[in-house]
């Protein structure tokens, strides 16, 4: 639109730029010089009886246009100027016609005959240059008439010839350049009839004004009806609108103008404007303008819009959204967390959750089965936002579910991995459609049997304190995450607990929490922040790690989910008599662990079931050949290690737990070989998962692995 | 390991206490060696106490060795300890398992 407007300026400037005068003054130069020519020749040549008549007529003529010239050059864009002058071609040629037929004044009519031709080309609008030529035709036909009847000289009929050659020269130019000046006066008109419908119907405010904002050229009519300020006032007081800024937006505004006077860019900001009639919001648009394309920024154009109503909108619309996830953020706070509301006899346990939008993928929840029994949940769905927390509580609300109709059909407390493989059989089926997964660790503490529990769903690990060894071991479990497969069989991981151990389950938002570098806080940072503050109490605990990773990650906010849940044990059964051994890292010390292990549990459980006992020699051996072979006889550095084995009882249970320096333990054959397939080997971890209620790896920051066995040895009926 | 030969039957009793990952290479070769030519093997377990899956594992593949040349294998008299082992793999569904030498070399027969 703009563009097109440019053009079109162009456009009428090269046409202007073809013209025979292109200044009045220089018109006015031309008309002086041809009434010289013309009292020089009345002087020499036609001074006679006729006195000075003709020459008083050749100056009314010079007067008369130059006037016209005159009030051409006032600007003036009205058609009766046009008008006047033909009026005043009209009136020459009446005295031409009186001077060449009455008179017989040769010379000087032929030259006024010339001016007049001049004027009427350059002066007529284009609408009255046909009809003029039209006349013209007429009267130089009537002069060749006259000629012939009255027999006049030749020398005037030559003048009239050559008139009317420079009439066709002039003609030629004519429809070259098709636009007089008083064309372009029209067209100029019509362009200000254009821009005048164009200011007084929009709404917008458009301005002109100086670079340095302190000088306006130019304001449209809207202004008025915006500020309710005569123009006539703003223009003489630029600064007066001032005034009408809201208070809080004065600086800002400020600092927008000055920014835009000295970088000379287009700026768009937004303010309020407390008018006579309440606050509304305009919005400035400010362009630089340059009035000739090779001069520096000397001008600005500012459109004021007045979006009040849209801006109001607006704000409603982010006031409800901002109200809506505040609330979805207090349901999910207070309706989806549980909190430790019911006190754990000798459990000090805390949880926290900072979701990095107003909702989060992470939750976790707390159900406290009895006084001594706790099942926490600590989940990681897939994703943020809504979307997210929406799956977390639905999969919330199919573990509680599961947990019911479990415990209704069991009239018992029901295990954990029955819990998890019901949840998972309901919701992992749409999770799949929908292609969504959630990491998770359910576990239970369970202070009767001093037991904690759990079933790793792919999440991270869970960290333990072990407050009798002094050092962090970080767990494991075995499934995969729930989306993944429905019909996955869930593996139990159980820990003994003693008086003064920390659980620390956290969703991987903690550990990949990022500072400035893009480093990652990372499980070591953890465990090291961990091991200072175990002393503490659990909420300390994670007060300091909420802290610490806020500073790390230097941002306003978290950019993923941070859920946390540490559990302290603060009373537990004695330490029972441990009974150790330690192994050769060969296989001939396979012998000395069946018998330490015989013996052992002859002694610690008399009355066991010889079958029972046997199976778990089996196990035990399996587990330590399966460490040997993996560690001292592949590794030669490892080669004169030892492994040590620990064992215990733990009311009805019985606990092994094995430790040794050197590779993670050999998992690649999980799953139990066929046995028809009559492989050579692989039986063994089978085996051991086969006969073991719990198998538990994990490893801790040194490089030392652990695996705890247990196995219940008499039922509790 | 003692080999026997009774009524186109073989007779193998192994003699360790035990087959382990210490040993189950080394005996397996030597029951492989001590089965050919035979298409019906007895193996008595009577003396070995213990059996781990390396051991399990031995005594899968010399089965396989004598089932690829159409031959028949079973075992006999194994102790409660390994009997354990045999149960928590079901190896009954392989290979048959006699509590007396006598009945496994009729169920030969």
């Amino acid at each position: 639109m703009k563009k097109r407007y440019r053009d079109f300026n162009i456009a009428l400037k090269s046409h202007v730029g073809r013209q025979m005068f292109t200044s009045v003054p220089l018109l006015f130069f031309f008309l002086s010089f041809i009434f010289l020519v013309q009292s020089v020749f009345f002087v020499f040549y036609e001074l006679n009886d006729k006195g000075l008549f003709p020459l008083e007529a050749s100056l009314t003529g010079f007067v008369l246009f130059s006037s016209v010239a005159f009030m051409l050059r006032r600007k003036s864009h009205s058609n009766h100027y046009t008008l006047l002058n033909l009026i005043l071609l009209l009136i020459f040629y009446i005295i031409q016609l009186y001077l060449i037929v009455f008179l017989q004044i040769r010379y000087l009519w032929s030259l006024l005959l010339l001016v007049q031709i001049l004027f009427s080309y350059y002066l007529l609008n284009y609408r009255f240059f046909f009809s003029f030529s039209l006349l013209n035709i007429l009267i130089y036909s009537y002069y060749l008439v006259i000629h012939l009847s009255n027999k006049f000289p030749l020398d005037s009929l030559l003048a009239m010839v050559f008139s009317l050659f420079l009439s066709f020269l002039i003609h030629r130019d004519r429809r070259k350049s098709l636009i007089t000046l008083a064309d372009s006066y029209e067209i100029q008109k019509e362009i200000n009839n254009r821009f005048r419908q164009l200011e007084e119907n929009i709404s917008q405010v458009f301005l002109l004004v100086s670079a340095q904002m302190d000088q306006v050229f130019y304001v449209s009519s809207a202004f008025e009806k915006l500020m309710k300020i005569s123009r006539d006032e703003f223009i003489a007081e630029p600064a007066v609108w001032r005034d009408f800024i809201y208070q809080g937006d004065r600086l800002r505004v400020d600092l927008e103008i000055d920014s835009a006077i000295q970088d000379h860019k287009a700026r768009d900001f937004d303010f309020r404007l407390e008018g006579r009639e309440g606050m509304s919001w305009l919005r400035f648009q400010i362009f630089p303008v340059r009035t000739a394309p090779e001069r520096d920024v000397n001008r600005f154009a500012i459109i004021v819009d007045d979006i009040t109503e849209s801006k109001m909108a607006e704000l409603k619309l982010a006031e409800a959204r901002s109200l809506d996830g505040e609330m979805a953020a207090r349901i999910q706070k207070n309706l989806l967390f549980s909190d430790f509301d019911v006190p754990l006899k000798g459990v000090d346990g805390a949880a926290e959750s900072i979701p990095s939008l107003d909702v989060g993928g992470d939750y976790y929840d707390i159900y406290n089965f009895s006084p001594h029994i706790v099942d926490i949940i600590i989940a990681d769905v897939m994703g943020k936002g809504r979307i997210a927390a929406l799956l977390g509580a639905a999969s919330k609300s199919a573990f509680m579910k599961a947990r019911l109709d479990l415990t209704v059909a069991q009239q018992t407390i029901p295990p954990i991995d029955r819990i998890v493989a019901e949840t998972c059989r309901s919701i992992s089926g749409e999770l799949m459609k929908m292609g969504k997964f959630i990491t998770l660790q359910y576990a239970r503490l369970d202070m009767d049997k001093e037991t904690f529990e759990f079933v790793d769903k792919g999440h991270t690990s869970i960290l333990h304190y072990s407050a009798r060894q002094k050092c962090f071991w970080s767990l494991k479990g075995w499934n995969m995450p729930m989306g993944f497969n429905p019909d996955e069989k869930e593996i139990i991981s159980i820990v003994p607990v003693e008086k003064g151990d920390v659980f620390f389950l956290y969703s991987d938002g903690i550990i990949e929490a990022e500072n400035e570098e893009g480093e990652q806080f990372g499980e070591r940072r953890l465990v090291y922040l961990l091991k200072n503050s175990v002393h503490l109490t659990s909420s300390q605990i994670i007060n300091k790690i909420k802290n610490i990773i806020f500073h790390y990650s230097s941002a306003d906010s978290y950019s993923d989910d941070i859920t946390c849940i540490a559990l302290k044990t603060l009373e537990a059964g004695e330490q029972k008599a441990l009974r150790s051994i330690i192994l050769e890292g060969r296989r001939e010390s396979l012998q000395n662990l069946r018998s330490f292990a015989a013996d052992y549990l002859d002694h610690e459980f008399s009355g066991i079931l010889p079958d029972l006992r046997d199976a778990l020699i089996i196990a035990l051996n399996e587990a330590v050949a399966n460490v040997i072979e993996h560690n001292y006889e592949k590794d030669p550095l490892l080669e004169g290690r030892e492994i040590f084995l620990e064992a215990e009882r733990k009311g009805n249970y019985c606990c092994f737990r094995l430790y040794w320096d050197g590779h993670e333990f050999d998992w690649s054959v999980v799953r139990a070989p066929d046995l028809s397939e009559l492989k050579g080997g692989g039986y063994g971890v089978s085996l051991m998962k086969e006969i073991m209620d719990s198998l538990s790896y994990s490893s801790n920051i040194d490089g030392v692995q652990q695996l705890i066995l247990i196995k219940e040895i008499f039922s509790l009926e | 390991m003692k080999v026997a030969e009774k009524n186109g039957i073989r007779l193998i009793s192994l003699e360790t206490d035990h087959l382990d990952a210490l040993n189950s290479d080394e005996i397996k070769k030597n029951m492989i060696s001590n089965s050919e030519g035979a298409d019906k093997v007895v193996l008595n377990l009577g003396n070995i106490s213990f059996i781990d899956s390396s051991g399990l594992g031995a005594i899968l593949t010399v089965f396989r060795h004598i089932g690829s040349s159409n031959g028949q294998m079973v075992i006999a008299e194994p102790r409660e300890s390994v009997r354990v082992l045999f149960k928590l793999v079901r190896l009954s569904h392989m290979i048959k398992v006699f509590d007396r030498e006598s009945e496994a070399i009729a169920s030969l027969q």
